[in-house]
C-alpha cells in the first residue's frame, strides 16, 4: 500500500502515514510524487556541503535536518538573529532554525511542536528552555519514551531532577547520554563531512553585462582554467553548471550534462552558448561562476582517442540532444534481471555499453506502458483465447502459443492473483500478432482478468 | 507555349551522365530480386525513407518496427531511435538482427522536438529512426506546409551527411484515421506496411509475414509484396519473399512497372 510520507503545505485531514487512497478521497486534486529516500539523502548531503558557506562545519542530519556548528561565526553578522535570518533566506524553503549551546538543545528546540520559526537559546539557558518539553525531543528511543511516560515523566524538567544513576539503572545509558547532549555535561560527536574540493571558477564584471556575446566570452575565460585544472587531476566533468548572478541578487543557472567525461573548453562553451538565448539577464549580470558538479577519471589517452574516432561524433550528438530534449529523455536501453516485462528494461546512461542476450521465447517489439484490459473468450483452465475484444473491436484468434508463466518476484508486495501471469503469443485472423496475458488462475476466489501487453512484428 | 526544345538523344544522355547518381551513398540490397529491381538496385543509403503503418487498428506498430529493425540489422554503427511514445521493447528487436546495444533511445516531449532531434541525428551522420504520429506529420496542403518543409529538411540532412533516415509514420492505437496524412513526399522511398497471417498451418503463430507496399521510389517503380523478415543472422538478406502463398500479393512483383 502506498502511504503519505510528507505533506506540504499541511492540509486538514491529511497526515503522514495515511494510505494514499484515503488521502485522494479527501483531496482528489492531491499532487503526489513517489518518495525516493536515497535521492533525498543525497540532496541533504549536498545541502550540507552548500551550507559550508556559513561555517566550515556543516553536516546532514537525516531525514530532514542540518547541523551547523556556528561557534565564532556570529562575529561576521551584526547579531545572532541576523545570522539566522540570513540562513533562512539562503535556504529559501520552509525551515525551523534553533541556535543553542548544545546539540541536543538545538535539536529539541528546532523540532518542538508549535515552536517559533527561529529560536535562540541564551548561553547557559538550555535547562530552562527545555524544561517544559517532552523527553521525546531528547532523541530517545521510542521504547525509552514510552517507559518514561508510563511513570508520568512527561517533561525534561522532572527527568532532570532524578539522579542519573537511577535513570541509568532503570532505562539504560542512552537516556542519560542524550540528556547530557542537551544539558551540556556530555558532548555529542557529530561526523562533520570534509568539504568537497572546489571545482569552481568565478568572474566578476566591473560593469553589469547584458549581452550573450559578453557571457560567451566570460565563459571562455572561465572554462579555460577550469579544464586545465581538470586535466591536471586526470579528471573530466560529466555535469557543469554556470551561475549568473544578477544585480538584484537573484541567480540564473544553466547546466550542461555530457555523455562522457570531458574537459574540452571550446566544446563546453559551445554547449553553454546553445542555451544563452533563454537566459534572462534582468538589469545586468555582475558575477558568473562556472562549476563542475560531477566528474569522472579521464586520462589523456582517452581524451585523444575521443577526438579521432567516430565515437566522438556520437558523444557530441548525445550531449547536444540531452540539452535540447531535457533531463531523462535520452538513454541507452539496458536489460535488467527481472522476468516481469515492464521491469526487465532499464534506462542506462549513455556511457554504458549494455550487453543483450537473445530471449528464450519471442518477445514483442512494442510493449504497452500499461497493460490494457481486454474481454476474452477462452476455454478453462489453460487454453489460449479463442477471441478477444479490445477497444470495441472483436479479434478472432487464428493461432496461439503459450502459456509462458511469469511470476512477479516473491518479495514484492502484491495480491497473489496479480503475481501470476500466463502470457500467450496470439495471432488473429487478420495477421495481428500480440501478447496477451491472464492475471490469476481459474478456480481462485476471483475470476482471472485478461490484458493486452504488446505487439509482435 | 515554349517552342519544342532542340535536344537530341545524345545531348540528353550527356546531360543525364552529368547529373550526380540518385543514390550518392550506395545501396543496400534488401534481398528479394523483384523488390531490389523496383528500388533501382536496393535501398538507397544516405537517404530518407518513410514507412507508414497501414490502416489496421493495432498490430502495425510492431510490424513497422520489425521492418526497420530488419534493415538496420544489416547496417553498421549506432542507431538513434526517436520514440516519443516510449513503447519500443528492445528485447524483441534481437530476432530481427538488431542488437539493442547499438540503440540510443530518445523520447522528446512533442513532435517539433522529435523532428529537430531527428535532424540533429542525421546531421551528425548517425543512422536515425524517427517516429511521428500520423495525425502530426500533417500535409496541410501539399506544398509550403509544415509537413512538407520538415520532410525536405530531413531529406537534405540525409543527403548532406550520408546518413540514412527512417521516418515511421505511426497510427494512434485508438485506430482513428489520419486521412491523407500517411505520407512524406520528400522521402526517397515511401512504404506502407501491414501484418499478414503467418504461414504456420498448425496452432502456433509462425514466422511473421508482412504485406509490404512500395508507394514510390526515386528512379524506381512501385509494387506490392508478401515478405518475411530475414531473421537474426546478419549474413542473411533483410527480407525474403514469402513463397507459395496466395496469388495476388506474392505475384504482385509483376505489377512493378519499370
Amino acid at each position: 500500500m502506498r502511504r503519505l510520507v510528507t505533506i506540504w503545505p499541511p492540509a486538514p485531514g491529511l497526515y503522514e502515514g495515511q494510505p494514499l487512497a484515503e488521502a485522494r478521497a479527501i483531496m482528489p486534486a492531491l499532487d503526489t510524487r513517489s518518495a525516493d529516500p536515497e535521492a533525498e539523502r543525497n540532496a541533504l548531503a549536498d545541502l550540507a556541503q552548500a551550507a559550508m558557506r556559513f561555517t566550515p562545519m556543516a553536516a546532514a542530519d537525516p531525514p530532514d535536518g542540518l547541523w551547523l556548528d556556528l561557534t565564532g561565526c556570529a562575529a561576521l553578522w551584526p547579531d545572532e538573529d541576523a545570522m539566522l535570518a540570513a540562513i533562512a533566506t539562503w535556504l529559501a524553503i520552509p525551515s525551523r532554525l534553533a541556535l543553542a549551546g548544545t546539540t541536543g538543545a538545538a535539536w529539541a528546540l528546532a523540532h518542538a511542536p508549535d515552536g517559533p520559526e527561529r529560536c535562540i537559546c541564551p548561553p547557559g539557558g538550555e535547562a530552562r528552555a527545555l524544561a517544559r518539553l517532552s523527553p521525546a525531543l531528547l532523541r530517545l528511543s521510542p521504547r525509552a519514551v514510552a517507559g518514561l511516560r508510563r511513570v508520568g515523566l512527561r517533561e525534561v524538567a522532572t527527568l532532570a531532577r532524578i539522579p542519573r544513576a537511577a535513570l541509568t539503572a532503570r532505562y539504560g545509558k542512552d537516556v542519560v547520554r542524550r540528556m547530557g547532549h542537551a544539558l551540556g555535561w556530555d558532548e555529542e560527536a557529530i561526523a562533520w563531512p570534509p568539504p568537497a574540493p572546489n571545482w569552481e571558477e568565478r568572474l566578476d564584471f566591473i560593469e553589469p553585462a547584458t549581452t550573450a556575446t559578453a557571457f560567451e566570452r566570460a565563459l571562455e575565460i572561465l572554462a579555460g582554467p577550469l579544464c586545465t585544472r581538470l586535466a591536471a587531476s586526470n579528471l573530466g566533468g560529466l555535469r557543469f553548471t554556470a551561475n549568473f548572478q544578477r544585480t538584484d541578487g537573484t541567480t540564473a543557472v544553466l547546466d550542461v550534462g555530457t555523455a562522457r567525461p570531458m574537459r574540452d573548453a571550446a566544446r563546453l562553451v559551445r554547449l553553454f552558448a546553445m542555451q544563452l538565448d533563454g537566459l534572462d539577464p534582468g538589469l545586468g549580470i555582475e558575477t558568473i561562476w562556472l562549476n563542475v558538479d560531477t566528474m569522472e577519471t579521464l586520462t589523456q589517452h582517452q581524451a585523444l582517442l575521443g577526438h579521432e574516432t567516430r565515437g566522438a561524433d556520437l558523444a557530441a550528438l548525445a550531449d547536444s540532444l540531452a540539452i535540447r530534449l531535457g533531463q531523462g529523455r535520452l538513454w541507452r536501453p539496458a536489460p535488467r534481471p527481472s522476468h516481469v516485462p515492464e521491469r526487465s528494461l532499464r534506462q542506462a546512461p549513455l556511457t554504458e555499453t549494455p550487453s543483450w542476450q537473445a530471449p528464450a521465447t519471442p518477445r514483442p517489439l512494442r510493449l504497452l506502458a500499461r497493460p490494457q484490459p481486454v474481454m476474452v473468450m477462452a476455454p478453462v483452465p489453460d487454453s489460449p483465447p479463442l477471441q478477444f475484444r479490445w477497444r470495441d473491436r472483436l479479434y478472432l484468434v487464428r493461432a496461439a502459443s503459450g502459456p509462458e508463466r511469469i511470476a512477479a518476484e516473491w518479495w514484492r508486495q502484491s495480491a497473489e492473483r496479480d503475481r501470476l501471469r500466463d502470457y500467450y503469443h496470439v495471432e488473429t485472423t487478420s495477421g495481428i500478432r500480440c501478447w496477451l496475458f491472464r492475471a490469476g488462475l481459474h478456480g481462485a476466489d476471483r475470476p482471472p482478468r485478461w490484458f493486452l501487453h504488446g505487439f509482435f512484428a | 507555349m515554349p517552342p519544342p526544345s532542340p535536344l537530341n538523344a545524345a545531348t540528353l544522355a550527356a546531360l543525364r551522365a552529368a547529373l550526380p547518381p540518385l543514390a550518392r551513398h550506395g545501396r543496400l540490397p534488401l534481398g528479394p530480386a523483384a523488390l531490389d529491381v523496383a528500388l533501382g538496385g536496393g535501398l538507397a543509403l544516405g537517404a530518407l525513407h518513410a514507412i507508414a503503418e497501414a490502416e489496421l487498428t493495432a498490430g502495425a506498430a510492431g510490424v513497422s518496427a520489425g521492418f526497420v529493425a530488419s534493415i538496420l540489422g544489416r547496417m553498421e554503427g549506432p542507431v538513434l531511435w526517436i520514440a516519443p511514445r516510449a513503447d519500443l521493447f528492445p528485447a524483441g528487436l534481437i530476432r530481427f538482427g538488431l542488437d539493442p546495444a547499438r540503440l540510443l533511445l530518445a523520447a522528446p516531449a512533442d513532435e517539433r522536438a522529435s523532428l529537430a532531434a531527428m535532424e540533429a541525428g542525421l546531421r551528425a551522420g548517425v543512422t536515425t529512426v524517427g517516429e511521428i504520429g500520423m495525425d502530426g506529420m500533417a500535409t496541410r496542403g501539399r506544398r509550403g506546409s509544415t509537413g512538407h518543409l520538415e520532410g525536405r529538411r530531413l531529406a537534405m540532412a540525409c543527403l548532406d551527411q550520408g546518413a540514412t533516415g527512417f521516418l515511421l509514420l505511426r497510427r494512434t492505437w485508438a485506430g482513428r484515421e489520419g486521412a491523407g496524412r500517411e505520407d512524406c513526399a520528400a522521402a526517397f522511398t515511401r512504404w506502407r506496411i501491414a501484418p499478414a497471417p503467418s504461414r504456420g498451418q498448425g496452432s502456433e503463430p509462425g514466422k511473421p509475414r508482412w504485406i509490404l507496399r512500395l508507394l514510390a521510389a526515386r528512379g524506381g517503380a512501385e509494387g506490392e509484396w508478401l515478405v518475411e523478415p530475414g531473421g537474426e543472422d546478419d549474413e542473411a538478406p533483410a527480407l525474403r519473399l514469402a513463397a507459395g502463398l496466395g496469388t495476388d500479393a506474392s505475384g504482385a512483383g509483376a505489377r512493378a512497372t519499370g
